[in-house]
């Protein structure tokens, strides 16, 4: 008897459990789905946070960081003209929102459309002053306009604000190299980003780079030919390594590079 | 009455041979016994790694790794450094041994090693917080102190040196407190960042030289702080002897870094080294070396008085160049930053491959289109028109209303002048 009404009961709590369980999800909160789908976003898992956020939208449409977190989510996945179109959507709901403006500038540097992102850049560095990716933008964008000393000044502004940050050391490390200025300065500024990063392969090109500006060509050839296995579609760390093998005389594989590369 | 449990299995079932137990015992001795000699004989951690753990695990290796310090209950974890260049005669000493071994390439230095350089000899030791010791010729350096305290993550790194000299550049610790101290026989200078050049002669007075940076100096019962571009010497008889002020470094202006010289014949080969001018009444000392750690020398000049150098018949190769600044007193002020610059002597023309020339006939006109490859740099004309190479050096050119019979005149020309010439019929079928 006393058997019985112990199994019966632990069937009849366990069942009730399990029945709050799926009550508490069926009723998630938005607040909680859209942490999950930042979570999802932070473990590199796209596919799972686009489709959260895409759920979340269709419950708040009138919610700007859904739509800017969804572009977050496609620009990691390639799909640049789905991630504009986010990014819009996200300034259609909230014209003041800067984040989404921050990362349409990033867009447009993405693609190449240097003068673009620069003028938005500028436009919202006059709001916001002392934010350090505004200023990491307008390095990336002097550099690309050739203006290497004003680059210089926006990294170390962006570094000044925010601290050791690997994106920045790295950013100046490579403004430095590009200048031919500080080269010990920019050596110790790509190691110190590379050892937070050791895989990332932008971060090894700086510093492959960074030594071949020195004088240390084996070092230098070992850095990017690692880079450019991690990340053979990246045309500038294939650009490098020619120019690195062109400088040593070593032509026959500058031109099997370039000739790999016109086949990817 | 408490009913016993039924065990799941009952050892007292299962019997194993008293022979095996004897066998498997006397094992795990012997095993045990070898570790142990072999680590207690000499072999590191890093060297042995997975026998070190089998001897921790046994209770037999003492870790030489971590060492609990005072009553204060803080853990200090040892530090390594590594031998990132070796060149000539240079021998280290591990702290156990008696013998100097010659030193190697990537070789780990612990605490209590240490390195001796001879005549010729050159040494980098690279410390695992990004510190970097240049050992000169003639020195003898051990370290003393490489540790870290595992709960605040302070480093501690010192070094003696008797006679030496050796370059020190020590960077701004991430954790306030970290330091660099090096011990001379009359001094002892401690760091926290600074670019410092210090020698101890052989009569055991030092000279320090900070380059940037500034140095707490403890001479005898006497504290000196020694800023930013000065030198000290201190005498064997433990005395601050001078202060002097250190000329700044030049700042290379000529060639660019990573400049490319091209001539034909070595007796061609002249260029001009320039750097700004520091002030007036210095000489500048200029180094032309082979390596960037400046050990293999081409040129060394000494008492320039000129912001400038010719210099000529340079073999092919890459060199690397430096200068610093001489007072009048003959204190000597750190080198600029080098710069690198490539010398090619080159009497051989590009060579051209020609692809099979191919004809087209568009409405009655006969077409050739030429198409080859040379070296990517030359300069290549076809018939007189300047054709384009790519990054490859492929070219490709349209001639167009040729008449059968047509000579195809191919010039490239590369940097240096060297040209080759090529001509070609074209002949139709």
């Amino acid at each position: 008897m006393g058997k019985r009404f112990r199994g019966i009961l632990f069937i009849l709590v366990g069942g009730f459990s399990v029945g709050c369980a799926f009550g508490v999800s069926g009723a998630r909160q938005p607040a909680q789905i859209f942490i999950e789908a930042n979570r999802l976003y932070a473990d590199g898992n796209y596919k799972a946070a686009e489709e959260k956020l895409l759920d979340l939208s269709e419950k708040m449409p009138g919610n700007p960081r859904i739509a800017n977190n969804l572009g977050n989510v496609y620009m990691k996945q390639g799909d640049l003209v789905a991630a504009r179109s986010s990014y819009e959507k996200a300034l259609e709901i909230n014209p003041g929102y800067v984040i989404a403006r921050v990362n349409l500038a990033v867009l447009s540097l993405r693609n190449g459309k240097t003068e673009e992102a620069y003028a938005a850049f500028l436009e919202i560095l006059k709001a916001y002053h002392d934010d350090a990716d505004i200023r990491n933008g307008l390095g990336v964008c002097e550099l690309r306009r050739g203006r290497i000393e004003e680059g210089v000044n926006h990294f170390r502004k962006a570094i000044d604000i925010q601290g050791e940050f690997p994106l920045f050391y790295n950013n100046l490390a490579y403004a430095y190299a590009e200048a031919n200025e500080y080269l010990n300065e920019s050596l110790k500024m790509a190691k110190e980003a590379l050892k937070v990063e050791p895989g990332n392969p932008v971060y090894l090109d700086t510093l492959g780079w960074v030594y071949f500006k020195r004088g240390v060509f084996d070092r230098s050839i070992e850095l990017l030919q690692d880079a450019l296995d991690r990340a053979p579609a990246k045309a500038e760390i294939r650009s490098h390594l020619v120019s690195v093998y062109r400088w040593m005389g070593r032509e026959d594989e500058a031109i099997a590079l370039i000739r790999e590369g016109i086949r990817e | 009455m408490k009913q016993e449990k039924r065990k799941l299995l009952d050892w007292r079932l299962i019997r194993i041979p008293r022979a095996l137990v004897r066998f498997l015992v006397g094992l795990l001795f012997v095993v045990a016994l070898f570790v142990g000699l072999v680590i207690a004989v000499k072999l590191k951690a890093d060297e042995i790694p997975f026998l070190a753990r089998v001897g921790s695990i046994l209770g037999i290796y003492h870790s030489a790794s971590v060492v609990p310090e005072d009553g204060e209950g803080n853990v200090i974890e040892s530090r390594s450094a590594k031998l990132i260049f070796v060149k000539g005669n240079v021998t280290v000493k591990p702290k156990q041994e008696l013998r100097f071994r010659r030193a190697e390439k990537g070789q780990i230095l612990h605490e209590g090693d240490s390195i001796r350089t001879y005549s010729g000899g050159h040494a980098e030791v690279a410390f695992d917080d990004g510190n970097r010791l240049t050992v000169k010729p003639d020195s003898y350096v051990v370290i003393r102190d490489m540790k870290q305290n595992r709960l605040t993550k302070i480093k501690k790194s010192s070094i003696n040196l008797q006679q030496s000299d050796v370059e020190a550049t020590i960077r701004r610790p991430k954790v306030a407190g970290s330091e660099f101290v090096i011990v001379t026989p009359t001094a002892q200078a401690t760091i926290s960042e600074a670019k410092v050049a210090i020698r101890v002669s052989k009569e055991q007075d030092s000279r320090m030289k900070v380059f940037k940076g500034a140095v707490a100096l403890q001479v005898g019962e006497e504290s000196v702080e020694v800023t930013e571009n000065k030198s000290v010497v201190i005498s064997r008889d433990t005395k601050v002897e001078e202060i002097k002020d250190l000329p700044p470094p030049p700042v290379l202006l000529d060639p660019e870094n990573l400049a490319e010289f091209f001539f034909r014949t070595l007796n061609e080969m002249k260029t001009v080294l320039k750097w700004s001018p520091v002030a007036k009444n210095v000489k500048y000392r200029i180094q032309v070396a082979l390596d960037p750690f400046f050990t293999d020398f081409v040129i060394v000049r000494t008492g320039l008085s000129e912001s400038g150098v010719v210099i000529q018949g340079l073999k092919s190769g890459i060199y690397y160049w430096r200068v610093n600044t001489i007072t009048a007193e003959g204190v000597e002020g750190d080198f600029a930053d080098y710069r690198v610059f490539k010398v090619t002597i080159d009497k051989t023309p590009p060579d051209i491959r020609l692809d099979d020339i191919i004809l087209l006939k568009v409405s009655g006109t006969l077409n050739a289109q030429i198409s080859g490859e040379t070296e990517a740099k030359a300069r290549v004309t076809i018939n007189g028109t300047r054709v384009y190479p790519d990054k490859t050096g492929r070219f490709k050119y349209m001639l167009s209303r040729i008449a059968p019979g047509t000579e195809v005149r191919i010039v490239a020309e590369d940097p240096v002048g060297n040209r080759k010439i090529l001509k070609k019929k074209i002949e139709v079928q």
